[in-house]
């Protein structure tokens, strides 16, 4: 039964103002334009992945969000509150924490000084501070490094503490600017663990990475730079329904041209891609569930021994590359 | 326990202050440690025991001759008794004055330690947290930038700070001992804690400006040629201009608080011979008005100026800090500053009758030519923000009157700003010269305004032209340099008009290519826009 009514919560959402907007974002660097003209809107608890080539303007983007560089023009709204750069802005920086792409520390603090000094710079007092300390350093898994020199970590765990120190206030926003890179896989997927904890926490965050897989799993929503323009905005769901057409991986321990000649004729089959094993196809299919199964049954009765049968949705890489960029790092 | 008990204490009151500061707590939890603690308390006790030997070091002999010698009147004329007698030494007197020479060399050297040792200590750290791309933190931290400067300045010189905080209760107590009641000197604390601030606000918007390496000793360095020359300047009547120059360094309170409210007729010792005397500071007035005589009043003009100047460079130190692409300060601030300086000028010009005088006039234009220069360097907006002015100008919900866009607006070309600012300086000196009715020197006085215009308009738009061609400083350095040697004509033909007219026509033609340069960069990239669109 499909529901058509919405829920309250569903009627909040879209009738809540959007915590990040902006309106004609533009910023230059000399005769460069970085980012041009960006409108852009997050709704709040959302988890919207930046994407783009490298010089695309999401690390321009990010650092005038986060007020670390003023824009050429356009406005910034920031939880309803516009964003003056020339201004100091407390408020609104009480309410943001920003990773930047390279994480400087200070090597010659402990992780439990560094983390203090940054607890009492977001105006953290007394016990409350030390609460929080306690549970930010469970939440990055930096608890049993909580006396060691920053010195002394490994990169993985001064990009954790960087992130500690990132949301040490409990931001309402997030800028995360390539937050993994130079990760090895364990420690990229501890990260993700805690952006998944933050999310839940109901933090919008906003994340630049050219990790496309990360991001599949962590956005609600996806946003694509071209030279400096937004050219998508829209939920994954979205996108996957418009341009992520579903697969189906099929995998035959007979003779492939069997399988390829029975496709051929078959209905909402648009194209195939043969793997490297050569006994495996993955087949674009624009059919739905029930049509996949009816697909599955004809393989069968025609007698084609199929080892493997997985319907699967397109990545997020091939969808970018769909959108026409060519240029992924 | 006991041990521990003050620790704790401590422990507690640092937490206290790091709520409040938690870059004052930062620095002070990283540079205190207990090494350095041993360390500062070392050399201010080290200092402690010279100065205390100091007081005991009796000279050997005494002349008759000496005011500390109570010889008997009538005996004087002995000329076989040179040496005076032990008994008839008049010890408290001399006391007296030992403990003021102290006092005096303490202060000296109080001075130059906390301004050189902090200048040094503050811009090192400076660089080095610019390099590192810590001071991001702060800047996206809602804590203020000020909060921030002032937990630079109260912690990264933590230790020279103690280690003078040890020397302070001996030096108060030497002064009494020398006749200097207790305000004095906590008067004079307060001149050197302004002009220390100065100091250093001065060199953190240096090394914020300019991050290369040296600025750490270029920063001592300035500050300590300021501390030496204002101290050797002599005052003179004829150029009473210099006597400005006094109010730049906190030492020039010494010999008025040692000479005031003394209890003894004179002093009983040369007192050019004490430290950083600055040589009859006595006789420097303002605006007709005797500040040197009244120690009181003087102590006022140096908490003045010195607050004067702290205002001025925390507003650009913030300003900058804040966004780095912004001038130090806006063209309205630069009026008021220049307009403001000028009186301040005029007070110390008006001294005597002087006016007429040319080396007063030669200060005058130093003064204001460097004035002008720093004028140039406040106000001149970075290259993106200049170029972006002239692509979006005509977006601008702002004044579309572009007179009034060049003489208010933030990212403006300087041109009308320096012209206007040239002509506050020009306007202050002939109403004063008018006030002083002295028309004869007018006309000299003309050519050389007009010569100053040109060399500031000339400086102006090299500046600019440097910023809008983006050229390698190798190029920039050299285009300055040749487009100044055009100007040797001017200033060897002092009065011939053809020359100032060729260099007026050369600053002209100077002004269209600057001008059509930045309206062609606007101009191409709106073209490429629409061709993209």
């Amino acid at each position: 039964m499909v529901r058509t009514t919405p829920t309250c919560l569903e009627l909040l959402m879209v009738n809540a103002p959007p915590v990040i907007r902006t309106q004609s974002l533009t910023k230059r660097f000399d005769r460069h334009l970085a980012v041009n003209e960006v409108d852009l809107e997050i709704q709040g608890g959302e988890v919207y992945g930046l994407i783009g080539p490298n010089g695309a303007g999401k690390t321009s983007l990010i650092r005038m969000l986060a007020a670390a560089e003023p824009p050429t023009k356009g406005e910034i709204y920031l939880n309803g509150d516009r964003l003056h750069h020339a201004q100091h802005n407390p408020t609104i920086k009480q309410r943001i924490g920003y990773l930047p792409d390279d994480f400087p520390v200070y090597d010659d603090l402990t992780v439990w000084d560094y983390l203090d000094y940054f607890a009492r710079l977001y105006k953290l007092r007394g016990r409350d501070r030390t609460q929080r300390l306690y549970e930010i350093l469970e939440l990055v898994q930096l608890h049993t490094k909580s006396k060691s020199k920053v010195a002394t970590l490994s990169r993985g765990m001064k990009q954790r503490l960087s992130l500690a120190r990132t949301i040490i206030h409990s931001p309402l926003i997030l800028f995360l600017d390539e937050p993994v890179s130079g990760l090895d896989p364990i420690a990229r997927m501890q990260f993700r663990t805690i952006i998944q904890a933050l999310q839940q926490a109901g933090m919008t965050i906003l994340i630049s990475s050219h990790v496309l897989s990360d991001l599949a799993e962590l956005c609600t929503t996806i946003g694509v730079m071209e030279l400096g323009c937004l050219v998508e905005s829209a939920s994954l769901e979205a996108l996957y329904r418009r341009l992520g057409r579903p697969q189906i991986v099929i995998k035959t321990l007979g003779d492939r041209s069997d399988l390829i000649a029975i496709l051929r004729d078959r209905p909402h089959i648009i194209g195939w891609e043969l793997k490297p094993d050569s006994q495996t196809l993955q087949i674009e299919f624009d059919g739905n569930p029930e049509q996949s199964t009816q697909l599955l049954k004809t393989l069968i009765t025609e007698g084609v021994p199929v080892a493997e049968f997985s319907p699967q949705q397109e990545t997020l890489e091939n969808i970018f590359l769909k959108l026409g960029h060519q240029q992924v790092s | 326990m006991s041990i521990k008990m003050p620790k704790q204490k401590i422990n507690h009151w640092l937490d206290q202050l790091g709520d409040i500061n938690p870059q004052l707590f930062r620095e002070i939890k990283g540079r205190l440690t207990d090494i350095a603690f041993i360390f500062a308390v070392f050399i201010g006790g080290l200092i402690n025991l010279i100065a205390i030997f100091a007081t005991q070091s009796k000279p050997e002999s005494i002349r008759t001759s000496s005011n500390y010698c109570a010889w008997p009147a009538e005996f004087t004329k002995d000329p076989n008794m040179l040496i005076c007698p032990e008994e008839y030494f008049n010890h408290p007197l001399w006391l007296h004055d030992q403990c003021q020479m102290i006092y005096l060399w303490l202060a000296v050297l109080i001075m130059f330690a906390i301004v050189l040792i902090g200048t040094y200590l503050l811009v090192h750290d400076w660089q080095k947290e610019q390099q590192r791309g810590t001071l991001n933190f702060i800047r996206f931290s809602p804590q203020s930038s000020r909060q921030m400067l002032w937990g630079k300045l109260l912690g990264v010189p933590i230790v020279p700070y103690l280690s003078v905080a040890l020397v302070i209760p001996l030096h108060l107590f030497l002064g009494l001992l020398g006749g200097i009641e207790l305000w004095q000197s906590l008067g004079f604390y307060v001149v050197f804690a302004l002009g220390v601030i100065t100091f250093f606000h001065f060199t953190l918007l240096l090394s914020t400006l300019y991050t290369s390496q040296g600025m750490s000793a270029l920063g001592v360095l300035i500050n300590c040629i300021v501390l030496i020359a204002t101290n050797n300047i002599p005052h003179d009547e004829a150029v009473t201009m210099f006597d400005w120059l006094k109010l730049l360094s906190p030492s020039t309170l010494l010999p008025l608080i040692i000479g005031i409210d003394d209890g003894n007729s004179g002093f009983n010792y040369d007192i050019y011979s004490a430290p950083f005397n600055h040589g009859q500071v006595e006789q420097i007035t303002w605006l007709y008005l005797p500040i040197g005589q009244n120690g009181l009043l003087f102590w006022a003009a140096m908490v003045i100026n010195f607050g004067f100047w702290i205002f001025w460079l925390d507003r650009a130190f913030q300003q900058k800090f804040q966004n780095p692409q912004l001038s130090l300060i806006t063209k309205q601030e630069s009026y008021l500053l220049v307009g403001t300086l000028q009186v301040i000028w005029v007070g110390f010009l008006t001294n005597g009758g002087n006016w007429e005088n040319q080396n007063q006039l030669g200060i005058w234009l130093v003064y204001n030519g460097s004035l002008i220069l720093a004028m140039i360097i406040a106000t001149l907006p970075s290259r993106q923000p200049l170029l972006d002015w002239s692509r979006y100008r005509h977006e601008s919900t702002r004044s579309k009157n572009w007179l009034i866009d060049l003489t208010l607006s933030k990212n403006s070309p300087i041109n009308v700003t320096i012209l206007i600012n040239t002509m506050i300086m020009i306007f202050t000196m002939l109403t004063v010269g008018w006030f002083l009715k002295t028309g004869e020197v007018i006309l000299v006085y003309g050519v050389a305004f007009i010569l100053f215009a040109l060399i500031t308009m000339y400086l102006t738009v090299c500046c600019q032209f440097v910023i809008v061609f983006s050229w390698k400083p190798e190029l920039s350095f050299i285009v300055i340099v040749v487009s100044l040697s055009g100007l040797i004509p001017l200033v060897i033909q002092f009065f011939s008009l053809g020359i100032v007219l060729t260099a007026t026509i050369a600053l002209v033609i100077m002004n269209g290519m600057f001008l059509r340069r930045l309206y062609s960069l606007g101009k191409s990239e709106t073209k490429v826009l629409m061709e993209a669109q």
